[in-house]
């Protein structure tokens, strides 16, 4: 059977196994990542709650983790703003607002801050999106913050442009494809911004737009345009997945998606292959280190509870490492399934991409 | 295929299916996978009737079932959904023709020069178009003599290639020249005799003559199976076929799983051997700057894109992944009246591609992306197997 061989070889291409990927193949290395679907993006808004930064500080390289992270999106041309010492208060569909640490720059663009007059805009036909109940509550909670914010709604059409019904996918996959569109929807915005400074969309931007296009679009309509996260499909969510994606594939990462890892072959404690089961005999690759950053393969692959040691290779019952060259994107102490946010998925996807990277730098030493 | 045993419930409504799909993108009335397939087939399942005519509109390119993350076999509800789907009776007609390529290569290749010569005429096409819902817009490919070939004696590997109907019908030179390529590289590989594969019958919503095509090529390479000798396959839709088509068509069939361990796609298997080192090695140089197109059946075989790594092996060939999305042509549908449209604009992002790379060649396995890519955009596309035989003999194709 064909073995495909990599320097390293990631399972999962969820947060933690495109940061992985990304941290090994920034250092030049052959990376393959296996996955099966697409990981969680399509919830996410992209950011990473106050809550989760709080509970991440007490890890010695969180810092050091986020800074590769932020340069990383930065460079793929989906920066996000935010540091550790200021939070951000982001508003939600419910109509509340979120403390947030870090997040898109467009989702970041709409924060509770000094801006004197927001327009809430709907899209008509688009549900699940309330202009006039996020204005009103948005307005209280201003209010409450004693900011001077005055909030308004307004709805316009981009479906009559479009010859389809509106959903924030439909709109958003518009915007990448077609510049008359763009240009048409920044034409609509700007007639009704009004005197306002700035205008809340739900997040609809694009896919595959990067930062100095959402910047040109927001010169067009003539003032800051924010974006708040909607119910799945989230775009700001893909649109960080495929920014990463489009970065490893531009540094000669191969994705093999579809099919999940069915067994990792272990010999004399080495983890010499990972069997992939595609139709027929399936399909083998091989790392000179591997990564599992997805909880479902770690438990379908390591049966029995996950620990790890201190170079984040995971343990057997009997406390020795299933293999050498073996690591595991999971927190230590945290049950796999606990990585909640974006940043623990940062933090552990990097963690274990550094210690296999260590790994392979003991192993030419030696 | 391994995402059929996956249950409905699976479905956690996530839309990821959605993004996935290369229609949903690229027209209006499309309402995408996640409701034509797991939402309707909970209605279905209760009997209801949620006939609904966007079920032809998939492509089949199984783009939703491998974004999943729950492994919901998205594209097999869709499928059978749309068997059931009632046509207008010119649609029925024409569909029912482009569900067996075989026969109708049977009947226009027996007199080439007079086929290839009446389907280029601007009448006969505008007539085909009104009687038959086939769009003017396209050219057919041309049909030739099919050619009686044999394997070319080699002392070392045996192996069974199975053409499917493109080759047969439309490129028996190209099969000749793959049969060239596998002697270059020690492999004797007979011709095997079965039709075609069934791949257009489900696509045009025949599953009963999909399923007897199934029993028919299963038949015609049981032998080969059992003498343990590799199925090899140039045709990424027939691959797909042969891999996880049957199973599906066949539910249950032991016979369709053991075919399916012995099928290679011939990039697949030529990639292998090279890895056992294998793989003939005394290359012209060449100078081409290629720019490579995975076709849908070869990312649903999940063995990564084995002819990226052949090509790059060549010297003075430089390869890149377009890495562009589908095509849009789907075999017969892109040919299809009122789908024409809509193919043009699913390849459209993978012309703007080709258009931004401006490559010399663009290599794609599948005929039908080839004929799609030529219509979309000027560049010329080839098969990577004619690259790689222009590297050991030499000529130019």
């Amino acid at each position: 059977m064909r073995t495909d061989l990599y320097d390293v070889v990631v399972v999962g291409a969820g947060m933690a196994g495109l940061t992985a990927a990304s941290y090994a193949a920034e250092q030049g290395q052959r990376v393959a990542v296996a996955s099966i679907g697409a990981g969680a993006f399509v919830l996410g808004s992209g950011g990473v709650e106050e809550r989760e930064t709080l509970a991440l500080q007490r890890e010695p390289d969180f810092t050091y983790a986020m800074d590769f992270f932020l340069t990383l999106a930065e460079a793929a041309g989906t920066a996000l703003a935010g540091d550790l010492q200021h939070t951000m208060l982001l508003p939600t569909l419910l109509g509340n607002f979120l403390p947030v640490q870090f997040a898109p720059l467009s989702v970041a663009h709409a924060a509770l801050n000094q801006t004197r007059k927001t327009r809430v805009v709907g899209l008509h036909g688009l549900t699940g999106f309330d202009a006039r109940f996020l204005a009103e509550r948005f307005r209280s909670e201003a209010a409450q913050h004693h900011l001077p914010t005055e909030y308004e709604a307004i709805t316009i059409d981009p479906g009559s442009a479009l010859g389809m019904p509106v959903s924030t996918l439909r709109v958003a996959q518009a915007f990448d494809r077609d510049a008359a569109f763009r240009t048409h929807l920044a034409d609509v915005l700007r007639a009704v911004k009004g005197d306002a400074d700035r205008l809340l969309l739900p997040a609809v931007l694009g896919i595959e737009s990067s930062d100095t296009q959402r910047t040109v679009f927001e010169e067009q309509v003539g003032c800051t345009v924010g974006e708040l996260p909607t119910l799945p499909p989230s775009i700001p969510g893909l649109r960080l997945a495929h920014s990463l994606q489009q970065r490893l594939r531009s540094r000669g990462v191969v994705f093999l998606d579809g099919y999940p890892v069915e067994r990792l072959q272990l010999e004399r404690g080495l983890c010499t292959g990972l069997h992939i089961a595609s139709p027929g005999r399936g399909f083998r690759v091989a790392g000179e280190c591997v990564v599992l950053a997805s909880s479902s393969a770690l438990h379908r692959l390591l049966e029995g509870p996950v620990n790890l040691d201190l170079h984040h290779r995971p343990l057997h019952p009997n406390g020795s490492p299933h293999a050498t060259n073996l690591f595991a994107a999971c927190l230590p102490g945290s049950h796999p399934s606990e990585l909640r946010g974006l940043a623990s998925r940062i933090v552990a996807g990097h963690r274990a991409a550094l210690a296999a990277w260590a790994e392979r730098g003991a192993c030419a030493a030696r | 295929m391994p995402h059929a045993n996956f249950d409905l419930d699976n479905c956690l409504k996530c839309s990821v299916c959605n993004t996935a799909c290369p229609v949903y993108a690229a027209h209006p009335d499309y309402p995408g996978p996640k409701h034509l397939g797991p939402e309707l087939e909970r209605m279905r399942m209760e009997g209801l009737n949620t006939s609904v005519d966007a079920v032809e509109y998939c492509l089949g390119c199984h783009r939703c079932d491998l974004a999943c993350p729950h492994q919901v076999g998205v594209s097999e509800m869709i499928a059978r959904a749309k068997a059931t789907q009632r046509k207008p009776a010119q649609r029925a007609l024409r569909d029912w023709w482009f569900a067996r390529p075989g026969l109708l290569g049977e009947l226009l290749s027996i007199l080439p020069p007079v086929t290839n010569f009446f389907l280029q005429l601007a009448p006969v096409r505008l007539l085909m178009e009104r009687l038959m819902r086939i769009t003017a817009r396209r050219s057919f490919p041309a049909y030739a003599h099919p050619r009686r070939l044999s394997g070319i004696e080699r002392a070392g590997e045996r192996a069974l290639f199975f053409p499917g109907c493109f080759l047969t019908y439309n490129r028996p030179d190209l099969l000749e020249k793959i049969l060239i390529l596998l002697a270059a590289n020690g492999v004797t590989a007979e011709v095997a005799s079965s039709g075609c594969c069934g791949v257009p019958a489900a696509a045009n919503s025949n599953l009963a003559e999909a399923r007897h095509r199934a029993q028919a090529t299963m038949k015609s390479l049981h032998s080969a199976v059992q003498a343990g000798i590799p199925v090899l396959t140039s045709c990424a839709s027939c691959g797909h076929q042969l891999k996880s088509g049957f199973g599906g068509l066949l539910a249950g069939s032991a016979a369709a799983s053991e075919l399916a361990a012995h099928t290679w796609d011939l990039g697949e298997f030529l990639a292998e051997r090279a890895q056992q080192g294998l793989l003939n090695t005394n290359f012209f140089t060449l100078d081409h700057r290629v720019a490579y197109h995975a076709p849908c059946h070869l990312n649903s075989q999940g063995i990564g894109r084995p002819w990226l790594e052949l090509l790059a092996r060549i010297p003075g060939v430089t390869v890149t992944d377009l890495n562009a999305g589908c095509c849009g042509m789907s075999g017969t549908y892109g040919f299809k009246q009122e789908k024409y449209n809509v193919s043009m604009a699913v390849g459209a992002p993978l012309f703007t591609r080709i258009g931004e790379l401006k490559p010399q060649l663009v290599a794609t396995e599948c005929a039908t992306c080839q004929m799609q890519i030529e219509h979309g955009t000027n560049a010329r596309a080839v098969t990577p197997m004619e690259i790689l035989l222009e590297a050991y003999d030499g000529r130019p194709f």
